[in-house]
């Protein structure tokens, strides 16, 4: 069997996005439609926005910065950078409004925007942060659960009405972790936040099936972003609980992510897909 | 008011099915084995398989059906042979790295509800009593014992693929985890798969195989009666409430399949309509 030993698959639909090659395997899902994802200058975020992009979707990016999206997107064709604070429902309200004024109804929302700990805790502890309970302060645990939980759902409340203009369904990711399923000692916030996603998810996702608007989670295991700790002794040892001992590149998370958006996955509905290497069964 | 404006669709004849894809191609020159490939949720995958490039050796018990469902497609190759019986597996598997030396993809899908001297389709009578031994040995022997005798002669040609790996799928179902008072033998085979699952992923998984199972609802396919009753009281659990069609079915077990899920191993993939959240 050696003729086979070092087999590489062809690459079927390279598309080129902003400079950077999309595998998109050909699929072209999304063609005229509109989608919006929050955390959308970086990581998975940025990654999603990509892949949506390369099947010719027309893409509202979203995150705090102006200027990082100006950076990422800049030039590129079909997307469109909005600055929002999605612990902030006026924000939040305010880019929807947009979206509405513009195109008048939404497809696909991803919230991919997150935060692993407080600034000032991620600064104090140069990458990641104790999870000794005395350490988490009131305003970090408010922080992590303002972006992550009440965040995700003030742009799924938002996004709602205009998911269901379109007359014809959408979709809603939205982002859980690995560490809300398995038992690793991380700062509390985190897993607490993720967790409520998911079950914010199935309420949202049984509310809105009969609309043909379905709701899902994907919970990732460690994925290569900036988001991943830096402390190699602690990534190995995360890592060395997964099947599949590796940090998924995060286009690999935005394949599946899209994917839920798609109408491939059309009878899906209130389901955290765990993307984990094996780490959670 | 906007209108949601339709997306590329691209559909590509296998035989005479016309299959979705979307325009995606991401199984050319791929070898795949798919058992139940007949009718039902099996021949869907086959055909979204081959849509995509692949060559799909198409597995069933039933030999003419089988002979009837491909005939004159290509790419497809039918081996007509028993899922329970070792042997007969071990034979199919051992025509296939003959042939192709390989295998990329494997779906476990031969399935029955019940034993057909009971019931043909769901529901059987659930009343233990009424559950002889042979009954009971029949089911697990074929939906569970079965995707064993597969997955044990498949692992050395998806072996031969070399470090990229692959992929196998097995059909459990929404039974095994939605508390529902079917007769047993049906959800105890497809319980026992998602821990066959476990077990193969975690085994597996450091050689890039990665092992995951499909929990699906009532399909629009073979398994189910021609009773709209029946069928209505079924559908009514799922907030989407309607009956999924095969190839809706066939495009998530495909999905699993592909380089797109590179990293899922071990997960139950609940396609129900949110039946089970």
């Amino acid at each position: 069997m050696d003729k086979y030993a070092n087999e590489i698959q062809p690459v079927v639909g390279p598309v080129e996005v902003g400079g950077e090659l999309v595998e998109t395997w050909g699929f072209r899902r999304f063609t005229g439609r509109v989608a919006a994802v929050t955390g959308a200058a970086s990581g998975m975020g940025e990654a999603v926005v990509r892949r949506f992009l390369a099947e010719g979707a027309i893409v509202y990016a979203l995150d705090l910065s102006q200027d990082k999206l100006d950076r990422m997107w800049g030039g590129v064709p079909g997307v469109t950078g909005i600055a929002v604070d999605v612990a902030d429902s006026a924000s939040v309200n305010a880019a929807f409004e947009r979206i509405r004024a513009e195109h008048g109804g939404l497809h696909s929302l991803v919230t991919a925007a997150g935060v692993a700990d407080s600034p000032a805790r991620m600064n104090a502890a140069g990458g990641h942060s104790p999870a000794d309970l005395s350490t988490i302060d009131d305003d970090s645990w408010n922080f992590v659960i303002g972006v992550n939980l009440t965040g995700t759902f003030y742009c799924i409340r938002a996004a709602m009405p205009l998911i269901q203009a379109t007359g014809a369904g959408g979709a809603i990711v939205t982002i859980s972790s690995v560490g809300a399923f398995a038992p690793y000692p991380l700062p509390a916030a985190y897993p607490a936040s993720k967790a409520g996603v998911t079950g914010m998810t199935r309420a949202i996702a049984a509310l809105v099936a009969r609309e043909n608007i379905r709701v899902n989670a994907v919970a990732p295991a460690a994925t290569r972003t900036a988001m991943l700790p830096t402390d190699e002794a602690l990534l190995d040892s995360l890592l060395a609980l997964q099947p599949i001992p590796r940090a998924i590149p995060a286009s690999e998370m935005a394949a599946s992510i899209v994917y839920l958006c798609s109408d491939e996955a059309q009878f899906m509905t209130g389901q955290t897909v765990h993307i984990n290497g094996g780490m959670v069964m | 008011m906007m209108s949601d404006t339709p997306s590329q669709h691209t559909t590509v004849m296998v035989g005479q099915t016309p299959v979705e894809t979307w325009g995606a191609r991401r199984f050319q020159g791929r070898v795949a084995a798919v058992t139940g490939a007949a009718r039902g949720i099996g021949r869907a995958v086959a055909e979204r398989l081959i849509a995509e490039g692949a060559t799909v050796y198409c597995l069933d018990l039933r030999a003419e059906l089988l002979k009837e469902s491909w005939a004159g497609v290509e790419r497809a190759v039918t081996i007509a042979n028993d899922v329970g019986d070792s042997a007969a597996v071990d034979a199919a598997f051992e025509r296939i790295r003959a042939e192709q030396g390989r295998l990329h993809v494997l779906v476990c899908n031969a399935g029955v509800p019940d034993h057909p001297k009971r019931a043909r389709d769901f529901p059987g009578d659930p009343e233990p009593a009424t559950i002889d031994d042979e009954t009971w040995e029949f089911v697990h022997r074929v939906n569970l014992t079965g995707a064993f005798n597969c997955i044990r002669a498949a692992v050395p040609l998806i072996r031969a693929v070399g470090p990229a790996g692959g992929a196998i799928v097995n059909l459990s179902s929404v039974a095994a985890l939605h508390p529902s008072p079917l007769a047993a033998p049906y959800p105890s085979s497809k319980s026992g798969l998602i821990g066959m699952t476990h077990a193969f992923a975690a085994l597996l998984g450091a050689e890039n195989i990665r092992v995951n199972a499909v929990a699906p609802a009532a399909t629009d396919g073979a398994m189910m009666p021609d009773d709209k009753e029946y069928l209505a009281t079924l559908t009514a659990k799922q907030p989407i409430d309607r009956l999924v069609p095969p190839s809706e079915m066939a495009a998530n077990i495909v999905y699993l399949c592909s380089d797109e899920a590179q990293f899922i191993t071990g997960q139950t993939v609940s396609v129900s309509g949110g039946m089970v959240m």
